[in-house]
């Protein structure tokens, strides 16, 4: 059991005076650590296991065709950042958000279940059972999404989200071309089965076990340092860090600051006001962006990995070296994405993370038109990688740092879910929808060029459009 | 400076739209910067080969499915090349078993044999800027010229625009992981850009003219890094009273002196075996990106979570 102080209740976070003073070296190192494995674990689980798995098992297990399949994806997306947008809504509403034992314990009941799943996806042979294995999938990831990300918050302090980030993506990514060179649902299904009994082990451990360890962790959001956003520094993070004891003091401060507005009373509260809506215009930017970003990628993508010219002699050669070549590079980029999440404004870190990825995903329309390489090139596989590590590092910190501990949840959830899943999602729809329409590949590489130039271009305009007048980390 | 972004915007959309629009391109290279390489009989070079420097021999019985680009070193056919050869730098030779099932433009240095067999359409007299590229090699002649030039532009730099250098010093010695990361980026983007331009044919200048802002931008970096190293070592107390404390005030002599120590450890770091290129790569990666990380010097740089870090205290 936790939280065994006399006005801590079960499951609560002990109430009192913020912690003064930075936190032994151990327990922040620890608490990074912690994050940066789940959510490595969570986002091979997605991106190996439910997006490229889910479309082996409904075409070659349950017998569906690409449009059925599609359909069902689609599906997964809508329920999935539905779910998440609710989930996150609530979790601000009771104040799961600062929370840290309660999001434990939904996260090991999530992951469980998760595993359930997984273990039964091979047995799946219908298509009513397919739908509901979709569901059901959909319904954990909605749950899962806003409660593992919003552990930033209590794990992560500000300063480290980026190299935390880039640990995230670098076992991530490194561990999809070396874990395995089959994509069929079957062994993937073995592999995360035996992975996630283990991760809910460990989280229900973390979760209902009395650990000195969990309950210094549960008060870190009240400092400055974790709970309030590099992008929410100065008013816009007022009120946020204060331990949450009766009525939210976020409807209050949104009801005083909007009558300021009307009224132009306090010049203080007007300045909060402000900040609240720079801020919100720079969740929404980010948000549009990164939508951009992850539907391009995965348009491109899915169809490149049906494509064996591409990836026969690369992301699933038999040989190590091509796969090895690739790991490398994802975590060389993770590293140097993280290096400059932490160092550059957000302005210049999107515009070179994006620009790259863009340009990056240009070269491959060169290639394919053309056909003057062999499939055996790895030039265009690296740079791929790199540009995908850079962005994952950006989405991986991001939603933290434009969020509070009541927020987190919220922001996480459309960030996460309805911008990165949801464009992910329905990209993969529309890429099955293509390949049963005949389209030839050098066709769709050029439609996801239709895209993504258009995107850079905008990148070029949000570098010179002026800027806002709240510093990100004044 | 929100003036010359937004000039620079519009050239930067101009060439992305042409690159969409043009039609012949590749990124899967083989990239050879030094040292002698050769493709034996029987052999298969897959994609386009792009080519800086050191030797290349495609031996007879070679095949070589893709374009080639010279610009500098030296490169020998005396084997089948499916695709283009552009050759506006360094020195082509076509041996009596060489097959060019494409076009081929060559420089000033063009020897060809009468048996070479060239189906497309040949151009003789394509050539880069004087002093563009040079073969790499020459040994220490090279590693001591280098540090001369690097000597000289650090000096050119302290002399006219000491702001400038001092903050892309800093930013390359207070922040090296930021700027080396920085390099990383910069050295990818302008490869691959490079590359694409140099295979559209008709943005060939702006290739070159890529190519030289790089190695201009590696030149600068490395005086930078070598003014950081002059000014640090200035403070040693153990050096105090020797002939660098009396340049403490000079910064001119100051940055030569940084400048050519950098760049002559760097030529010498480079030839040990294993490490040395990667230790050198990194150095002239992290000098690339402080000179990108200020804008050339014209703005200092502020890490983020310095920020941060007062905001916490």
């Amino acid at each position: 059991m936790i939280a065994t102080t006399p006005d801590a209740p079960l499951g609560e976070t002990p109430r009192g005076a913020p912690p003064r003073g930075h936190a032994p070296r151990g327990v922040t190192t620890a608490g990074i650590a912690v994050f940066v494995a789940f959510m490595a674990a969570g986002y091979a689980y997605n991106v190996t296991f439910v997006q490229l798995g889910v479309t082996d098992l409904g075409r070659r297990l349950v017998g569906l065709d690409d449009a059925q399949v599609a359909g069902a994806m689609a599906m997964l997306a809508i329920v999935t950042a539905a779910v998440a947008v609710a989930v996150g809504v609530w979790m601000g509403r009771v104040g799961v958000g600062r929370d840290l034992v309660r999001k434990l314990r939904i996260a090991t009941v999530v992951v469980a279940g998760q595993t359930v799943l997984t273990a039964l996806a091979p047995l799946v042979a219908t298509e009513g059972a397919f739908l509901a294995w979709v569901l059901l999938t959909a319904l954990a990831l909605g749950v899962g999404v806003p409660v593992t990300f919003s552990l930033a918050v209590h794990l992560v302090p500000v300063r480290r989200r980026g190299l935390a980030a880039a640990g995230v993506t670098a076992i991530a990514y490194a561990f999809a071309p070396l874990g395995s060179g089959d994509w069929t649902i079957e062994p993937l299904a073995r592999l995360f089965t035996v992975g996630m009994l283990l991760g809910t082990a460990a989280l229900a451990l973390l979760a209902w076990r009395d650990l000195p360890l969990v309950r210094a962790w549960s008060r870190q959001h009240e400092r400055p340092a974790f709970g309030i956003g590099r992008y929410l520094r100065g008013p816009a993070g007022e009120g946020h860090t204060a331990p949450r004891v009766g009525a939210d003091p976020r409807v209050g401060a949104a009801r005083r600051t909007g009558a300021a507005r009307r009224t132009g009373a306090d010049p203080r509260v007007q300045a909060v006001a402000r900040a609240r809506a720079d801020a919100r215009g720079r969740l929404l930017s980010v948000l549009a962006l990164l939508f951009v970003v992850f539907f391009v990628d995965s348009l491109g993508f899915l169809r490149l990995v049906d494509t064996p010219f591409y990836v026969a002699e690369t992301w699933r050669s038999a040989a190590w070296g091509p796969r090895v070549t690739i790991a490398v590079a994802h975590v060389v980029a993770a590293f140097v994405g993280g290096t400059l999440y932490g160092a550059l404004g957000e302005r210049a870190l999107l515009a070179w993370v994006l620009g790259a990825f863009v340009l990056v995903h240009l070269g491959y329309q060169f290639d394919a038109q053309l056909g003057l390489g062999d499939g055996r090139a790895l030039g265009i596989p690296i740079l791929y990688a790199v540009a995908v590590s850079l962005y994952t590092v950006v989405t991986f910190a991001v939603w933290a740092d434009l969020s509070t501990p009541d927020t987190i949840g919220l922001h996480a959830a459309l960030g996460v879910a309805a911008s990165a899943w949801t464009a992910t999602f329905l990209a993969t729809a529309l890429a099955l929808r293509w390949a049963a329409a005949g389209v030839p590949f050098e066709r769709h590489v050029a439609l996801v060029n239709g895209v993504a130039l258009p995107a850079f271009l905008v990148l070029l305009v949000v570098i010179v459009w002026p800027r806002p007048r709240v510093e990100a980390a004044a | 400076m929100r003036r010359s972004r937004t000039r620079v915007a519009p050239w930067l959309a101009l060439v992305a739209l042409l690159l969409a629009g043009c039609d012949d391109a590749l990124l899967g290279i083989t990239w050879v910067r030094a040292d002698h390489h050769v493709v034996v009989d029987g052999a298969r070079q897959a994609g386009a080969l792009l080519i800086t420097g050191g030797e290349v021999l495609l031996a007879p019985g070679s095949r070589t499915d893709g374009p080639v680009l010279l610009l500098g070193g030296e490169l020998t056919i005396d084997g089948l090349v499916t695709g283009d050869v552009l050759a506006p730098g360094g020195a082509l030779r076509l041996g009596p078993w060489a097959a060019i099932q494409g076009d081929l433009g060559a420089g000033a240095a063009f020897e060809r044999h009468p048996d070479a067999l060239v189906e497309g359409e040949v151009t003789v007299g394509l050539g880069l800027p004087a002093g563009t590229t040079q073969p790499r090699g020459g040994g220490w002649w090279r590693v001591l010229l280098q540090a001369l030039a690097t000597a000289a532009l650090a000096a050119a730099w302290a002399r006219w625009a000491p702001r400038r250098l001092g903050a892309m010093a800093d930013a390359a010695g207070r922040h090296f992981p930021v700027a080396a990361s920085l390099g990383v980026l910069v050295f990818l983007v302008g490869s691959i850009a490079a590359v694409i331009m140099a295979f559209t044919i008709v943005l060939i200048p702006a290739t070159l003219l890529v190519l030289a802002l790089g190695v201009l931008a590696v030149g600068t970096g490395w005086a930078a890094v070598g003014f950081a190293v002059a000014r640090a070592l200035v403070r040693v107390p153990a050096l105090a009273g020797g002939p660098l404390a009396a340049w403490a005030g000079r910064p001119v002599w100051l940055a030569a002196f940084g400048g050519f120590d950098v760049a002559l450890v760097l030529g010498i770091v480079e030839r040990v075996p294993w490490v040395g290129g990667s230790v050198a790569l990194l150095v002239s990666l992290a000098a690339m990106g402080a000179v990108a990380l200020t804008g050339v010097g014209g703005r200092p740089f502020v890490h983020a979570g310095d920020a941060l870090a007062a905001g916490d205290a």
